[in-house]
């Protein structure tokens, strides 16, 4: 009976330590593990419409909390009709030009990247939230800008892509700092919507006074 | 010298095998690419004031590839020096002006990879393209001429069309290379069509305080060199 229980638990720390030799150093006395990564998969029309459809809603909600003096002073119906169609060089500082826009970009990259898109799909998907920004929300207070609909795409999906990499090494990596910090980056990760995370929770059963041990692996997405 | 550019480029051609040629001919695919910049910036400008300095920075490139052509959005953002260089806008004169411009291009190019430069890991490519590109002036030091303005609180921003020729070399993309190099050298002219002065006293709020024509006030002579790769 003692050897059976033993022959076991050697059985179930082996599969554990498996399981543990890809895991980092503090990860491995833990009961539980958490993996990140990206699972990507088809989506009906239905569900890319859908979260446009919020993404295009939020930066209606967004844009008078954001810049509420701009949006008060300088925002009205008549200009929103004045510059529609309307697409010029703007001259904003490079604090707009080379930061917010490509970091907005990188930010709507990796939320369709959370939710399963793939980088392509994401890249495009990207294009079209921030051009419905530009074309028919951001032009209630100055004209649509050409550099900033290939900045916001194409600079933010190149960021999205390294801040993608990095989030995951350092959500993998195991320490709470480093996790924080992976989150910090790739603030889409800490959302339900997020697809990519997967939990191991190995469980073992000993029941006493019967001759049946079992053990589990639960796994939840 | 030449000898031995002559040997590396046969080499890293290595002619002959077919499989590079039926995946350069069969490819149909998006490509987003992006590397550092760094090359030799020549302005000219009012009373045959010109300079040189180096310039730095990078260059992205959302491509589709077709069989042997690339069609790419390509920009490039730049920062630059100046040195002793006259212009004008509206009734100002900015005369000795030194100081630093910045510049963010955007160029829609037609890439074309010949047969006979196409080896089984690099193909050599050439490239052409309109630019369209605006840069503005921060001026640490000029002497103005025609009213009151602070070089803190005013910029001159210009817009400029030009041309660019490239050519470069890239890696073959592979199952196993997913993120090949490439290597490319840019020749860009490019002249002046507007100018703007532009109040930046609120770094989130630029106001334009004049536009006018400036057809050819400064002219541009840009040699870059790229080296990036493909990030997906």
């Amino acid at each position: 009976m003692t050897h059976l229980r033993i022959i076991t638990a050697i059985f179930f720390l082996t599969v554990m330590n498996i399981h543990a030799d890809e895991l980092p150093a503090q990860e491995r006395n833990s009961s539980s593990y958490t993996r990140f990564g990206y699972n990507d998969r088809d989506h009906t029309f239905a569900e890319t419409s859908l979260r446009v459809g919020i993404v295009y809603g939020l930066t209606w909600a967004m844009y008078p909390l954001v810049l509420p003096s701009e949006f008060r002073d300088e925002g009205s119906s008549r200009v929103w009709r004045d510059n529609f169609g309307r697409v010029v060089w703007d001259k904003d500082s490079p604090f707009w030009n080379w930061f917010i826009h490509p970091i907005s970009g990188s930010q709507l990259y990796l939320f369709y990247r959370a939710n399963g898109y793939t980088q392509w799909s994401s890249v495009g998907l990207t294009f079209i939230s921030q051009a419905l920004w530009e074309f028919t929300v951001e032009i209630y207070t100055e004209p649509t800008s050409f550099e900033d609909n290939y900045v916001t795409t194409v600079w933010g999906s190149a960021l999205g892509f390294g801040l993608e990499r990095l989030s995951m090494y350092l959500l993998n990596y195991g320490t709470r700092t480093t996790r924080v910090l992976g989150h910090f980056i790739n603030p889409s990760t800490l959302f339900w919507f997020y697809e990519g995370r997967v939990h191991f929770q190995p469980q073992v059963d000993f029941r006493q006074g019967r001759e049946l041990y079992a053990g589990k692996l639960v796994i939840s997405f | 010298m030449l000898k031995y550019i002559v040997l590396v480029l046969l080499s890293a051609l290595q002619f002959g095998p077919s499989f590079a040629e039926e995946r350069i001919s069969a490819r149909s695919e998006l490509a987003l690419k992006i590397g550092p910049t760094v090359g030799v910036s020549h302005v000219k400008a009012r009373n045959n004031t010109e300079n040189t300095h180096p310039a730095a920075g990078f260059m992205t490139q959302l491509s589709y590839q077709w069989g042997r052509f690339e069609f790419s959005a390509s920009s490039y953002m730049l920062i630059a020096g100046i040195n002793n260089l006259d212009f004008k806008t509206r009734e100002f004169e900015f005369n000795d002006s030194s100081g630093r411009y910045r510049n963010i291009a955007i160029t829609p190019t037609l890439k074309y990879f010949p047969k006979f430069a196409s080896g089984s890991v690099y193909h050599f490519y050439i490239g052409a393209g309109p630019q369209l590109s605006h840069r503005t002036m921060t001026l640490r030091r000029s002497e103005i001429e025609g009213g009151d303005l602070r070089l803190d609180q005013h910029k001159v921003n210009y817009e400029a069309r030009g041309l660019l020729v490239q050519l470069g070399v890239e890696q073959l993309r592979t199952e196993s290379r997913k993120n090949p190099m490439y290597v490319e050298v840019a020749l860009v002219h490019s002249q002046t069509r507007n100018a703007r002065l532009i109040e930046s006293e609120n770094f989130r709020k630029t106001e334009i305080l004049d536009k006018r024509q400036a057809v050819g006030e400064l002219k541009y002579f840009k040699l870059l060199f790229t080296v990036g790769y493909t990030l997906f």
